[in-house]
């Protein structure tokens, strides 16, 4: 999904913030450009998994949205993806890249049953640093390792995530 | 003159924005949050939908003889490799007494319905369990109740 963007006029590069708000309703810049905006396209999904007596993974790739399990893990029909965002470059000034930041520990979820499972090695594509651009939103995806224990509480499990980007 | 302070006023306002900006700021930044979800069934389970009746030989019994019925079940339209463990045997005790009677020996469908080393069992599964009660020449009449677990595992 791509999100068009007015280009600021240099001669009204003092109200360039309020031009960009006005023009990228849903992405807005906060601060003064060159700056960096980030919406959420797709939160991460693992879709539905069958637990067993024996612990296992569950992997999401950024790359391919595909989706792999191990050990006692059983991957059930149904849809899973990998996390979407969109980045809008800001101001016309400063290099056309950016640089994401993922979640460097563990991320715990919370099932509707009681139980708990983690997620971690978040990985994105494209690599670091992303070439963007103040025309049009750039997407990448992320994905993770969900592990899921020996004879996991069964139940819908729910957890967030941060996600920052950077531009240098 | 007027023109000349507008001009000076822009000027100011525009020394001023670029101004506000922090000299040592390296990285303009921007985040978002985003929800984990999945969802976990079990791979496997299983429940009795028919108890089981062994040596029902009077005219005061209830029911005639039958297996154990069990519904194993799992992901709609998913084929799974499981075994299933009996027990040994469980003793049967009789209903308003203390006499009791040993049940032992028993077996399923499982073997012959779904092999070892085969792709896997079509769910649901119908297992079926019996088993044999070692009844004594001079054993009391009457009715004896006990109760068994039947355990799947997925393999």
């Amino acid at each position: 999904m791509k999100r068009s963007c007015a280009k600021p006029s240099p001669l009204l590069a003092a109200a360039g913030v309020f031009l960009l708000a006005a023009a990228c309703a849903g992405q807005t810049c906060t601060g003064p450009p060159p700056s960096i905006a980030i919406a959420k396209t797709a939160d991460l999904n693992f879709g539905s998994l069958g637990a067993t007596a024996s612990a296992g993974t569950a992997v999401i790739d950024p790359a391919t949205g595909g989706r792999t399990v191990t050990g006692g893990v059983v991957g059930l029909s149904g849809s899973f993806n990998a996390a979407g965002f969109s980045v809008l470059l800001c101001g016309l000034a400063g290099p056309k890249r950016f640089t994401v930041v993922l979640p460097s520990s563990a991320v715990t979820l919370n099932g509707s049953g009681g139980g708990t499972m983690t997620v971690d090695t978040f990985t994105q594509n494209p690599a670091n640093p992303i070439s963007g651009n103040t025309i049009a939103t750039t997407p990448f995806t992320v994905g993770a390792t969900l592990h899921v224990g020996a004879s996991q509480t069964p139940g819908t499990y729910t957890g967030v995530f941060s996600v920052t980007v950077t531009r240098p | 003159m007027k023109a000349f302070r507008a001009s000076a006023g822009l000027a100011a306002l525009v020394a001023a924005f670029f101004s506000a900006r922090p000299a040592s700021a390296q990285h303009d930044f921007a985040n978002t949050r985003a929800s984990i979800g999945v969802s976990i069934v079990p791979a496997l389970s299983v429940q009795k939908s028919r108890d089981l009746v062994v040596g029902a030989s009077g005219p005061s019994e209830l029911a005639a003889d039958s297996a154990a019925v069990f519904q194993v079940t799992g992901p709609a339209g998913g084929t799974l490799l499981f075994t299933v463990a009996l027990p040994s045997s469980t003793t049967a005790r009789r209903v308003g007494g203390s006499e009791t009677i040993t049940v032992e020996g028993f077996h399923s469908n499982l073997s012959s319905m779904c092999p070892a080393g085969a792709s896997g069992c079509a769910l649901p599964y119908t297992l079926l369990v019996g088993a044999t009660a070692r009844v004594d020449s001079n054993q009391r009449a009457g009715q004896y109740v006990g109760t068994f677990t039947v355990t799947v595992h997925q393999l």
